[in-house]
């Protein structure tokens, strides 16, 4: 039998060592099939500790071991602390591993690690250090989080992701006998599991989080609408049925081919997918739009449940906060009297969701921030309505709408 | 670890079963046995009251997959099916019963989470008769005929 840290360890090098994403990096490593389930489980289980599990390291190894060591470490730690497997077992694997990759000489320092670690020994630091050690959150988002929302800190900071989320176009029936949550929109559900089938390629069904439907309709119908980040394609799809046609743009290539094939995949005729930055004008576009999504990119820092690899990445706040600016200002140019802008992020961060809305309508009085309508649980804010982890199915979205006067 | 099936006469067949408020590895050990009792001895399903534990646990085994269900409450339930059933603490007899066709369930997966599922047919004849054991009623209160059966 394979080591069953052998193919987490692969997952898990690409993620440190070379900062790939955790969904990129399980489709292009290939895994043994057998074993998928429990390799995919210990990838998950060991980012959504990594702070705990590097806490645990810190404690108990007087000097910080190599990464590749590390990791073995973070993967024994969890299957020892989290799945309560046996410490002989552990320490066995995690030996066998380390002499299979050429680290021998580390194995017996992981073997007298393995051996006298005791999780009882383990002493968090106190308040908001501590909180961001457990619940994986970086320190700044903690203290943010719980400077604005008290009591519900803890609950939002510790929400568990909700499952696997899908939305049908049709024949939900059959998928509906498997476990899952319903969710307030229509054809929507969460599920336990949900192993992709034909009906995927047929379109009769995609992925797509609860905040990303939510953001979709809070877009009112109109004729044309402009799409500004639109990769993948989930939301440009959602808003096309309410819309006579959607402009689909985004900065990279590649990534408009993501939004073509999200299209003919759940047959959209009425997105036309373009490559465009969408901070630089384009004169043919003024005021010609009757809604524009900017969807802008941001620290993902509200997708932590569904995405535990983003606490890893550093964060460039400035230069988030820059493009952010910048293509909400060059949109708003686009959208025709009367019409609507519309910002939104996958952060829980007011930097990059009130404030930024705020200091654009500071600098712009033809806008007025209207009230965005959500079946589903928010906290309202000053220009928009944010979503949170603990209440809307582990997605920490936001959306403000802003209406250009008449 | 394969437990043994109490048969009929046994009091806890009719006891109103606890529900769980621990998600524990005492818990996992249950599931797992249910599952592995059920398994050999080619059940559809099996309650907790059956191996001996009131408490409100019970698993199905169907075509559609293999289910734990932990606090389950009925949502709604559609429709009339009449047909079949037997029961492993029952042994050598089988009945006619009357049962939704379709039904919608919530209930807790063994880490405590909620989720909730839509069933028809005899899968839902299934999570009918498993349910019942943990309010202490067999299918041979509801039957409209029980005879003996040849297996």
């Amino acid at each position: 039998m394979t080591n069953p840290f052998y193919d987490p360890y692969r997952v898990l090098s690409k993620i440190y060592g070379a900062g790939a994403h955790l969904k990129i990096a399980l489709a292009e490593t290939d895994l043994e099939e057998d074993t998928r389930a429990r390799t995919v489980k210990t990838v998950y289980g060991v980012l959504e500790r990594d702070a705990y599990l590097s806490h645990c390291i810190r404690s108990f190894a007087p000097k910080s071991p190599k990464q590749s060591v590390r990791i073995v470490l973070k993967i024994a730690l969890y299957w020892l602390i989290s799945l309560e497997k046996p410490r002989y077992l552990v320490t066995d694997k995690a030996v066998e591993l380390l002499k299979r990759l050429g680290k021998g000489g580390a194995a017996g320092f992981a073997n007298a690690f393995l051996r006298r670690f005791d999780e009882k020994k383990i002493v968090l630091p106190s308040g908001n250090a501590g909180l961001s050690i457990k619940s994986n959150y970086p320190i700044d988002a903690v203290e943010e989080i719980v400077r604005e929302y008290g009591g519900r800190a803890e609950n939002i900071l510790f929400a568990s992701s909700a499952g696997v989320t899908v939305r049908f176009e049709r024949n939900e029936e059959k998928y509906l006998s498997l476990p899952h949550r319903d969710t307030p929109f229509d054809r929507v559900y969460c599920f336990e599991n949900f192993t992709r089938d034909e009906g995927f390629f047929r379109g009769d069904y995609t992925f797509q989080s609860v905040g990303s439907v939510a953001v979709a309709s809070a877009v009112e119908p109109c004729a044309n609408f402009l799409d500004a980040c639109a990769a993948p394609g989930g939301k440009s799809v959602l808003i096309a049925k309410k819309c006579e046609r959607v402009t689909a743009c985004d900065l990279h290539e590649h990534r408009v081919g993501l939004v073509e094939s999200y299209c003919k995949r759940m047959g959209a005729e009425n997105v036309v997918p373009l490559q465009s930055d969408s901070s630089l004008f384009r004169s043919e576009w003024a005021e010609s739009f009757d809604g524009v999504l900017c969807d802008v990119p941001c620290s993902g820092l509200g997708t932590l449940t569904e995405n535990p690899d983003i606490a890893l990445r550093e964060r460039d706040f400035s230069s988030l906060h820059r493009t952010q600016t910048a293509i909400l200002e060059n949109c708003s140019r686009y959208v025709k009297r009367g019409g609507c802008l519309y910002y939104a992020t996958c952060s829980v961060l007011e930097r990059e969701n009130d404030r930024i809305v705020e200091a654009f309508l500071m600098e712009h009085h033809d806008f007025d921030a209207e009230e965005p309508k959500s079946p589903l649980d928010f906290v309202k804010k000053k220009y928009g309505l944010q979503f949170l982890p603990d209440t809307a199915y582990g997605a920490g979205f936001y959306i403000s709408k802003l209406r250009k006067k008449k | 670890m394969i437990r043994e099936v109490v048969q009929i006469g046994d009091p806890v067949l009719r006891e109103t079963c606890k529900p769980v408020t621990r998600f524990d590895r005492e818990l996992n050990a249950l599931l797992d046995d249910l599952k592995e009792t059920v398994r050999k001895e080619r059940g559809a399903g099996l309650a907790a009251p059956q191996v001996g534990v009131p408490v409100r646990v019970a698993v199905v085994d169907v075509e559609e997959g293999f289910f734990e269900f932990i606090n389950p409450v009925f949502v709604w339930q559609k429709g009339e099916q009449v047909g079949p059933e037997g029961c492993l603490s029952i042994r050598g007899k089988m009945g006619t019963v009357r049962r939704p066709e379709k039904v919608k369930v919530i209930f807790q997966n063994r880490k405590g989470d909620k989720y909730s599922l839509v069933a028809r047919g005899f899968f839902a004849r299934a999570i009918c008769h498993e349910f019942d054991h943990l309010d202490g009623i067999v299918y041979t209160d509801k039957a409209t005929d029980v005879r003996d059966s040849e297996d």
